[in-house]
């Protein structure tokens, strides 16, 4: 690494930055900066310092009932998803799997279907008298686990929440396999020769090769996976609506409601709190792969 | 793996079983979508409905594809997002790749304070910002113009932040080795990174595409004339109103902007073929 | 070398090419921006009626004509970049938000003035509860265009076979007359249940939103608010009358049917269309799509029961101008054009989706019948209401408009308040948590604790604007 890298460093970055800033970041502090203030759209918007966020600590009980099923929500969702994805991605991986190509569409659709038809198609899924969902756990007899009684998984009860769980896995599954299905193809093959070698079984050469080669990838699919559940929105606003429900609102859809009653400055500081709880669940990620990574030298 | 490292035949059946009952489930909605979209009216909404359209393949109703088609105008806007989507994706990619290599490999003053910015940029939610940046967009004339639907997609955090992961796996070793060869930074970027990390090039051009091609809430806000709409604006014109009049037809039409992405993702994912990376040089 | 010159080349030209903006011609001062939303065959109406004629009747005159699914949104993001629409059809359910953010132009000035104003008489023939109810703080800011009401659909085949299986108990069609009691057990004795107890037949059913608590809440002579408009009057007695009548009505509803499922795949109105229902409360909207789906249902719609009162809660669909506008006086001559007497019958004649607010189109004999909009292709996209069918379909839109002998006042009513959005949302979930029956708490808590909430929301907008908080009586907290 030469001297040289570093004017040559800034060539590759400028022009990307440039727009992630003026696009991103500086609205991002504009907003930010928004939840201190009261702006009706067209005064000019006056300062009332924490204000806004006393009145969401104190005067919103939907805002915690929000953030309890986003953390619940999240929580959930990125580990199963990423342990899941990484296995499939293994699997479709395979030289010995049967059909690559096919199972790896089928498995993209759900990223890939506009919201729109994802909220009309599982509503219909998850209706708890004429839905899919019921009527084949009625014909599997599943409904014992229930104590008979079918869940209504569009109502407002834990059960949507689990709904809304299941539903995530299912979109973003295919996401996720397909981050780690390149992550993969960048695996130097040598390495698994190398471990047939030492005599390594197939399951071994999973676990000690090719799971630390893709560490790196683990690392984003965990930092964004959190960021995006924990900002999860069309999903919800699609199948549970508008609806403010107990169980089944989330803060980014609590945000956005906010904003179609046109409380522009109110749903700021919804989102700043959100700020606040990924940016706090980001670090500790963070530190705690990084000490897990010493750990490992 | 090689020969040697193939898992006994019973795992190998047992996995093909469980990894295709999964994939049937990941498709069941949307085969849901096309049986709905191939319904008459009535039937699509009676509430005890019936897994495929009555009577044969013959009778079914492919009629709600054309009607989707001509009713929601998709022909005159299938190339507004096709110019957005495949300008956006070819530079974003480019530009992506570029920062994440400069992240990933090259050091510079700063390099480590400006990551942690561009990563803190995904923590606000973007219902929250948007209207900034359409204030930004205004300023620059932007509004109503395709230009608001490529230039702030010209670079994402995410897109950085994902090339610069799948790029710090690269061995430092061949870099060294083509600096050896007296390489500048940026043949280094296109002839030794950029064929290493294609799978990684491919599967963001996928998302790319995908995210730039159904995007719906940003067009909704910054496109005022109907001349300059794309493709998910213009499908969700079959529902305005009082009444959704035909629900197939909704369906058939979300099922048509669908068939490009497919299409994208087939394509760009012959990529993920085990060990394309360098081989022979120890890690 | 070269080859990677080339390329850096190439991607900054293609780059640059991104970043330069067109130029963008501004209005001029004879055209119009007219917005709306709607549904394709919709700008039969809109464009190629109200927009070219309004054209043709102005010379050098120019509409641009652009419809959106979400207009209230994009009204928004205009004003906040200073920009607006001339004529913009807006929801009357996000009035009073737009009216607070400034982006509604008052028409006083245009309504009094001599020459272009509408007179006296011409203004009363608007429906009075629904023109009073759009002044704010003195002042005017939108035209109703039309009056959308909630109904009693029923369907006579159900009805008809009733009677025939039980000849010494008839049930007589729906009408005026009816009662909550009358309601109650017409629902009772028509839903018919199987061997598991599951019903294949309803009664009574209808979607689970406010207006059927607020319909029923007048009827019993409650108010939604109190005359301030930051105290809600809901956990009343009327109030609690109103939601009791609501669980009577849908002893089966709960986990059989989620809230919030207006056009949604499994509504109500999907079980009535498909002749599952007997009864099905729903907006007069709800007639023309009956009739698309499925034109062999004999059904007919009634006017609402009656309680203690008669009352019949009505929405509206309002025209404005954007205090953005640059051309509000001729803005102002296309409202008029919209809002008088044949362009608000060509409004039904139409869509047939709300009758229009002007009493005087309502009373008109061509009211009585309607052509609807068949497309390019002959497809029917409005199906039309001929003349034989106007005592089923078309009659009991009267009702909301005709003084009550007893009272001398109109039973409708259309609720427009400050946190009237707020309000319905918080409805909407106390009806869903009213109805399941997994509820333990008694329906006074029930109402106790949704007026709470919303006050409480009530309290944080007002402090967030600076307003001093509301003091209300102890015990309504």
């Amino acid at each position: 690494m030469t001297g040289r890298s570093t004017r040559s460093g800034w060539a590759f970055v400028a022009f990307p930055l440039a727009v992630v800033f003026l696009f991103t970041a500086l609205p991002t502090v504009a907003g930010v900066v928004l939840s201190f203030f009261v702006w009706n759209g067209s005064d000019a918007p006056s300062f009332i310092g924490l204000g806004n966020f006393q009145a969401a600590m104190t005067k919103d009980p939907q805002f915690w009932y929000a953030l309890r099923n986003t953390l619940i929500f999240a929580a959930v969702t990125v580990p199963i998803t990423t342990v899941l994805a990484f296995l499939f991605a293994v699997i479709l991986n395979a030289r010995w799997f049967v059909g690559r190509t096919a199972v790896r569409t089928m498995f993209f659709l759900p990223a890939v279907v506009s919201i729109i038809a994802v909220g009309y198609v599982w509503r219909w899924v998850l209706d708890p008298k004429a839905g899919l969902l019921n009527a084949t756990l009625e014909w599997a007899h599943l409904d014992a686990l229930f104590g008979g009684d079918l869940p209504a998984w569009l109502g407002d009860n834990p059960w949507g929440l689990g709904a809304m769980i299941l539903v995530q896995i299912w979109r973003n599954l295919g996401f996720c396999v397909v981050l780690y299905l390149a992550a993969l193809s960048q695996v130097p093959k040598s390495l698994h020769e190398a471990a047939s070698v030492d005599g390594a079984g197939p399951w071994q050469s999973i676990w000690c090769v090719t799971w630390p080669c893709v560490r790196p990838m683990t690392a984003f699919l965990i930092i964004t996976g959190s960021i995006w559940a924990l900002q999860v929105f069309d999903l919800v606003w699609g199948i549970w609506g508008e609806a403010q429900m107990r169980w089944t609102d989330v803060l980014n859809a609590h945000l956005y409601r906010e904003f179609t009653h046109l409380r522009l400055s109110y749903s700021a500081t919804i989102g700043v709190c959100m700020l606040l709880l990924t940016a706090v669940v980001t670090i500790a990620q963070i530190r705690w792969m990084k000490r897990s990574e010493e750990a490992d030298r | 793996m090689s020969a040697a490292n193939r898992p006994h035949w019973l795992v190998r059946w047992l996995v093909h079983v469980v990894t295709y009952a999964v994939a049937l489930t990941m498709i069941a909605p949307f085969g849901w979508m096309v049986s709905t979209s191939l319904k008459t009216s009535q039937r699509a909404i009676d509430p005890n409905p019936s897994l495929l359209p009555d009577g044969p393949p013959t009778q079914w109703q492919w009629n709600h594809y054309v009607e989707a088609w001509d009713r929601a105008h998709l022909g005159d806007f299938y190339l507004n997002s096709i110019i957005v989507a495949l300008v956006v994706t070819v530079l974003s990619v480019l530009f992506c790749a570029m920062a994440g290599f400069a992240f990933a490999k090259l050091r510079f003053a700063g390099r480590k304070i400006t990551f942690a910015i561009l990563l803190a940029t995904l923590l606000l939610p973007y219902q929250v910002y948007f209207i900034f940046a359409y204030f930004i967009c205004s300023w620059l004339g932007y509004i109503d113009q395709l230009h608001a639907l490529i230039v702030p997609f010209l670079a994402s955090a995410f897109g950085i932040f994902y090339m610069r992961q799948s790029i710090i796996a690269v061995p430092d070793s061949l870099l060294d080795a083509g600096r050896i060869d007296g390489f500048t930074d940026f043949e280094l970027f296109v002839n030794i990174i950029v064929p290493t990390v294609r799978p990684a090039l491919a599967a963001l051009a996928i998302f790319t595409f995908m995210a730039s091609w159904n995007n719906f809430f940003w067009p909704l806000i910054v496109i005022d004339s109907s001349d300059h709409i794309t493709l998910p604006l213009a499908v969700e014109r079959l529902s305005a109103g009082q009444f959704v009049d035909s629900w197939p037809q909704r369906m058939a039409a979300a099922t048509i902007i669908t068939v490009p992405t497919i299409f994208v993702f087939v394509l760009f994912q012959r990529s993920f073929v085990e060990g394309l990376a360098l081989t022979g040089v120890k890690g | 070398m070269r080859r990677s010159y080339l390329i850096i080349l190439i991607i900054a030209a293609a780059t640059i090419a991104c970043l330069i903006p067109p130029g963008v011609a501004r209005r001029s001062k004879n055209e119009l921006l007219f917005t709306v939303w709607g549904m394709p065959f919709e700008d039969n109406l809109f464009r190629d009626g109200y927009a070219r004629d309004f054209e043709a009747q102005n010379p050098g005159v120019t509409v641009q004509y652009e419809t959106y699914p979400d207009v209230t949104k994009k009204y928004f993001v205009w004003h906040l970049r200073g920009f607006g629409a001339d004529v913009m059809r807006l929801p009357i359910t996000d009035y009073h938000a737009m009216v607070s953010i400034g982006a509604l132009e008052p028409l006083d000035r245009f309504i009094n003035d001599p020459e272009i104003g509408m007179t006296v008489a011409d203004q009363a023939d608007f429906m009075p509860s629904l023109w009073d109810a759009l002044e704010i703080g003195g002042k005017r800011y939108a035209i109703p265009s039309d009056n959308a009401q909630y109904g009693l659909y029923y369907n006579k085949t159900i009805f008809d076979q009733y009677n025939t299986e039980h000849p010494d108990d008839p049930l007589a069609y729906p009408d005026a007359s009816w009662t909550w009691e009358d309601l109650k057990k017409a629902g009772e004795k028509l839903t018919i249940e199987d061997e598991d107890g599951e019903i294949v037949q309803y009664g009574v059913d209808f979607d689970l939103w406010a207006w059927p608590f607020m319909a029923f809440l007048a009827q019993a002579g409650g108010e939604l608010w109190d005359e301030d408009q930051t105290t809600t009057l809901i956990n009343s007695p009327e109030g609690l009358e109103a939601l009791q009548f609501v669980v009577d009505l849908l002893p089966h509803a709960g986990p059989l049917r989620s809230a919030d499922l207006k056009d949604s795949a499994t509504g109500p109105d999907k079980f009535f269309v498909t002749g599952q229902t007997a009864i099905l409360l729903d907006g007069s909207w709800r007639a023309p799509f009956l009739e698309l789906i499925n034109p062999d249902l004999d059904f007919a719609v009634a006017p609402l029961p009656h309680h203690r009162e008669r009352a019949v809660v009505s929405g509206s669909v309002l025209w404005a101008i954007s205090t953005h506008s640059h051309n509000k006086h001729l803005a102002w001559k296309m409202v008029k054009f919209i809002t008088n007497f044949e362009q608000s019958l060509r409004y039904w004649d139409a869509l047939r989706v709300a009758p229009p607010s002007r009493l005087s189109v309502v009373r008109d004999e061509a009211f009585r019948s309607t052509r609807g909009i068949i497309d390019e292709r002959g497809v029917v996209r409005s199906p039309a209401m001929p003349r034989d069918r106007w005592e089923d379909r078309g009659q009991w839109l009267l009702y909301a408009t005709t003084p009550d002998p007893a009272t001398g006042r109109m039973p409708g009513f259309v609720p427009v308040t400050p946190y009237q959005k707020d309000l319905e949302d918080k409805i909407k979930t106390m009806l869903g948590r009213a109805v399941s029956p997994d509820r333990k708490q008694p329906l006074e808590d029930l109402l106790d604790s949704t007026a709470a909430e919303l006050h409480r929301i009530i309290d944080r907008d007002r402090l967030a604007r600076g307003e001093p908080a509301v003091r209300r009586e102890e015990g309504k907290r």
